[in-house]
C-alpha cells in the first residue's frame, strides 16, 4: 500500500500520453461539455484499473447521438488510448457554493 | 474497608482544590506509575496537559504527593478536545478547522509553513478562502471560524492576510478590485509613456493559465495556531503524486476522508461562481470533499508527507493543486 515516492522507471506510456496530451489538448478542450484533459487510469464498470489512459474529463457523459460530429470524443488518439470520465460539476469548495448539484 | 470507596470519597473531597491548579484539568482514580511502570497501588491521579518539574512550581500549583494518605499521581494527556466540531471556534486552533476572510463564508486552514526566507510561521489555505478569489487587500481580517460558522470581528479574527497567488479568471467581469487597481497602474503607465493602449479590466482569455488557489495569512499570535492538522498530525515535507496513490484530508464540512489519485497533470476549467479559471498540473481523486472543505491539506495515507491543497470539487470527484507548486508560488516550506 505504499506509494512510491519517486520511480526511477517510469512508465514509458506516460510519457507517450503526455505528449499526445499537450498537442491535442486545446482541440479537446474545444469540444462541448469535456471540462478537462489529464493522464489516469481507465475505469471500467465503475473500477479503477490500472492501465494509463489520456483522460477526458466531462461533467456528464452523453450518449453518442446527442453530440455533433467535432464534440465526439475518440476512442484513441494516434497510439495512445482515451477515456471519457464523469466528474460532475466542477465548484470551488468554500462553504454554501452549489457544488453538490450536478448542474 | 474497601479502598475504592476510600478514594473515591478522598478524591471528591479533594476535586475542586486540584482543579483550581493551573495545569490540571481532569482528576479520576488509576494505579500510580512509578519510575515509569504502573504499581498495583490505587491513588488519586491529577490529568495535566504538559508535566512541570516541581522546580518550576510554587507550592499552591504543586499537586501534594498524597492526599489524606492516599497517595497521588500526576498523568500528563496533552489538549483534550473530543466534542469539539470543526466549525467551532478553536484557539490554539489547528489544520482541517473552519478558517475564512471577512467577506468570505468558510473553508479550512489547511496547515502552517513557514516564509523561505524570514522563517516565519504562516496559515496556508486557499486564494478564494483568505484572499477572496483576489478581492482582498493585505492586512484583511481572516476569521477563525469563518462567517458562515459564526465568526465575527473583532473577536474571533485569528490572522490577517498576508499574501496570495492570484487565480487568473477566463471569463471574470470587471468586479475584481485589485484586478482594477493593476488596470488603473497599467493604464497610468501607459498614458505616462504616450501609449494608445489601455487596458480594460474583463478578462475573456480562455487560456488564462493557474496552477494554483493558494494564500498565506499571519497569526496574531503564533501561539494561536499549532502544526498539527486534526485527526492527522503534523505533516512532514512533501511528495509527488503518483497515479493510485491513496491520499486522505481533514477537510471542516466532511472531516477525515480518504481517496485515490486517478488523473495527473490535469487540464480543467473550475467555475467560481462569479466566473471561471483554467488550471493546469491539477491532481484528480474520487469524492472526498463538500463545499466549506476548500483549503485543506492533502497528504500520503501512509506517511504524513503533504501532496496537494484541496481547492474544488463536485460530488464525484475532488480537485487538488500539487503542494510543490502551492510552495513555490507562495514562496514558503513545509
Amino acid at each position: 500500500m505504499s506509494a512510491p515516492a519517486a520511480d526511477p522507471n517510469p512508465d514509458p506510456r506516460v510519457a507517450r500520453i503526455q505528449e499526445i496530451k499537450a498537442l491535442y489538448e486545446e482541440e479537446l478542450l474545444a469540444k462541448a461539455n469535456v471540462i478537462g484533459v489529464g493522464v489516469g487510469l481507465r475505469r471500467k464498470g465503475g473500477i479503477t484499473t490500472d492501465e494509463p489512459v489520456l483522460v477526458v474529463l466531462v461533467s456528464q457523459k452523453m450518449p453518442r447521438v446527442q453530440l455533433a460530429e467535432g464534440d465526439f470524443v475518440p476512442d484513441r488518439i494516434e497510439d495512445v488510448p482515451v477515456d471519457v470520465q464523469e466528474i460532475g460539476f466542477i465548484r470551488s469548495h468554500e462553504d454554501g457554493s452549489p457544488a453538490l448539484t450536478s448542474n | 474497608m474497601d479502598e475504592h470507596i476510600k478514594i473515591a470519597q478522598v478524591k471528591s473531597q479533594a476535586l475542586a482544590g486540584l482543579m483550581r491548579k493551573p495545569n490540571v484539568i481532569g482528576v479520576g482514580t488509576g494505579y500510580k506509575t512509578s519510575a515509569g511502570r504502573k504499581t498495583g497501588e490505587l491513588c488519586i491521579v491529577a490529568l495535566v496537559t504538559q508535566k512541570i518539574p516541581r522546580a518550576g512550581l510554587d507550592a499552591a500549583s504543586m499537586v501534594p504527593k498524597s492526599i489524606d494518605g492516599i497517595s497521588t499521581d500526576v498523568l500528563q494527556i496533552g489538549f483534550i478536545r473530543a466534542q469539539q466540531a470543526r466549525t467551532d471556534r478553536w484557539r490554539p486552533a489547528l489544520g482541517g478547522v473552519s478558517i475564512g476572510h471577512y467577506q468570505v463564508t468558510a473553508g479550512t486552514l489547511g496547515c502552517m509553513v513557514r516564509d523561505r526566507v524570514s522563517g516565519e510561521r504562516l496559515i496556508l489555505s486557499n486564494n478564494h478562502v483568505l484572499a477572496n478569489s483576489n478581492d482582498a487587500k493585505a492586512g484583511d481580517a481572516i476569521l477563525q471560524p469563518g462567517t458562515a460558522d459564526g465568526g465575527r470581528a473583532p473577536g474571533d479574527v485569528i490572522a490577517k492576510l498576508e499574501r496570495f497567488c492570484p487565480i487568473q479568471f477566463s471569463n471574470a467581469p470587471a468586479t475584481c478590485g485589485l484586478a482594477q487597481a493593476y488596470a488603473d497602474f497599467g493604464n497610468m503607465i501607459a498614458r505616462l509613456l504616450g501609449s494608445k493602449h489601455r487596458v480594460k479590466v474583463m478578462f475573456s482569455d480562455p487560456q488564462a493559465l493557474n496552477n494554483v488557489d493558494a494564500a498565506l495569512a499571519r497569526p496574531l499570535e503564533g501561539d494561536d495556531v499549532l502544526d498539527e492538522i486534526l485527526e492527522i498530525g503534523a505533516p512532514a515535507g512533501t511528495t509527488a503524486a503518483q497515479l493510485g496513490m491513496a491520499v486522505r484530508k481533514s477537510g471542516r464540512t466532511t472531516g477525515l476522508t480518504t481517496g485515490q489519485i486517478v488523473v495527473l497533470d490535469a487540464t480543467l476549467e473550475v467555475n467560481y461562481g462569479t466566473g471561471t479559471a483554467r488550471f493546469e498540473n491539477q491532481l484528480v481523486s474520487g469524492a472526498m470533499s463538500q463545499p466549506g472543505d476548500s483549503g485543506s491539506l492533502l497528504v500520503a495515507a501512509d506517511s504524513l508527507a503533504a501532496v496537494g491543497l484541496l481547492f474544488a470539487g463536485s460530488d464525484q470527484a475532488t480537485i487538488f493543486n500539487p503542494i510543490a507548486r502551492v510552495l513555490d508560488c507562495l514562496d514558503v516550506s513545509l
